[in-house]
């Protein structure tokens, strides 16, 4: 299991979806691969915009929209985050299952 | 100058467009409003690029022209005029012009900062205008191409929180033209193009891969930002190019075009509201995504522990 605490790289509000997206890229998908299990720690968290949860979390289940329910967890989530983070999840997972079919696989 | 009469200090300012140089008469000048400001340094800024001549006149006798100075309308400018003012008050309830950060710095402390001149105790107000204030920053970079300024407010008197974002970018429908977007049809006007980007789900640069894989964006901030405006009962006005639009509280929004020709070539988008009207920023989230269709079935909820 791979732990990734939040507020160590943003502070307490995930603001900006360019950064995200690059944490994202950057951090997270070679972490995907390798790791069985990626913990995100959102304790202290105390405010996300759409535009972060999306560029970071709703591209990765666009990547992996079947994967994402099985190596993903998210703990410490306010009410708030969490409908965030659902929110962007299942629009992600929905716009990747949905490019597969159209994919033809 | 008020959200609600935005356009008209536009249709002024962009007289200035066809001059070679440029009067900006203080005499008569008694409040602007964030939204203003940022449009006038705005304004001014893309005359700076284009080799315009401009001044401010009128201003020594204006007691009102301190506060351009204080929320360091000159100092953006680079003009360097005597100031007759403490700039160490104590007052907290504004925040000067600042740049829109640009994409690889993090918009999240400009956004608190801005945030906590209007709610410093950091509750529903600071977590909703946080939330605001974060999506408008990266309108500005997407369509700037230029420089993009924001800053904000906190009238405590009639608790009224105002914040001002504006670019003097290739505006939003040259956005959607230039990145090829699937959204951009031939013929578009700037009006069409305006209404558009405030749809949800729509982008200029959503189709766009880039260094990092995906966009970053995915065209939900200027919706959400226009629903939560609705729904704190606030005022709301976006303009690009020739076109404008208007929102108040839960009415029909307005929109239409400059007259004459005249436009603002950028982007610039106000908004304000009541505090009092802000009790539940979570409630009024669930609420805006709802309306536009942001909340799609919960189907995840095992990967929350």
């Amino acid at each position: 299991m791979t732990e990734i605490v939040m507020r160590e790289h943003f502070g307490s509000f995930l603001a900006d979806g360019d950064l995200g997206n690059r944490f994202r890229f950057c951090e997270i998908d070679p972490l995907f691969g390798r790791a069985a299990m990626l913990v995100f720690d959102f304790d202290g968290i105390a405010n996300m915009s759409d535009s972060f949860a999306n560029a970071c979390f709703g591209s990765l289940a666009e990547d992996h929209p079947e994967d994402i329910l099985e190596k993903v967890r998210f703990r410490n989530c306010s009410d708030m985050i969490r409908q965030s983070l659902s929110a962007a999840i299942s629009s992600g997972r929905l716009r990747g299952s949905q490019l597969v079919h159209s994919d033809g696989f | 100058m008020f959200e609600n009469n935005l356009r008209s200090l536009l249709d002024v300012l962009a007289l200035g467009d066809d001059a070679e140089r440029i009067d900006l008469d203080f005499q008569s000048v008694r409040y602007y409003v964030p939204g203003g400001i940022v449009a006038v340094v705005a304004k001014i800024k893309r005359w700076q690029r284009s080799g315009k001549e401009w001044q401010f006149t009128n201003y020594e006798e204006n007691e009102n022209f301190g506060y351009f100075q204080r929320m360091d309308v000159c100092n953006i400018l680079g003009l360097d005029l005597p100031e007759n003012f403490s700039r160490h008050s104590g007052s907290e309830d504004f925040v000067p012009v600042v740049r829109v950060p640009r994409s690889d710095q993090d918009v999240g402390p400009i956004a608190s900062k801005l945030s906590a001149c209007v709610d410093p105790n950091r509750g529903e107000t600071f977590r909703l205008l946080q939330f605001v204030t974060s999506e408008a920053m990266p309108n500005a970079r997407q369509h700037s191409g230029g420089e993009g300024f924001v800053s904000a407010q906190y009238a405590k008197s009639k608790e009224t929180a105002r914040i001002g974002v504006a670019d003097c970018g290739i505006g939003i429908l040259e956005s959607f033209r230039s990145n090829a977007s699937p959204f951009y049809k031939q013929g578009m006007t700037e009006e069409q193009a305006l209404l558009l980007a405030l749809k949800p789900e729509v982008s200029s640069t959503m189709h766009l891969k880039t260094a990092y894989g995906h966009s970053p964006n995915r065209g939900v901030g200027l919706s959400m930002m226009r629903e939560l405006m609705a729904l704190s009962l606030g005022a709301m006005t976006l303009v690009s190019g020739n076109s404008w639009w208007f929102q108040y509280g839960q009415r029909a929004p307005m929109f239409g075009t400059f007259k004459h020709g005249r436009r603002f070539d950028g982007t610039v988008l106000a908004a304000a509201f009541l505090r009092s009207q802000i009790d539940d920023y979570f409630e009024m989230l669930k609420r805006a995504r709802m309306k536009l269709g942001l909340q799609p079935p919960d189907d995840v909820g095992k990967i929350f522990l």
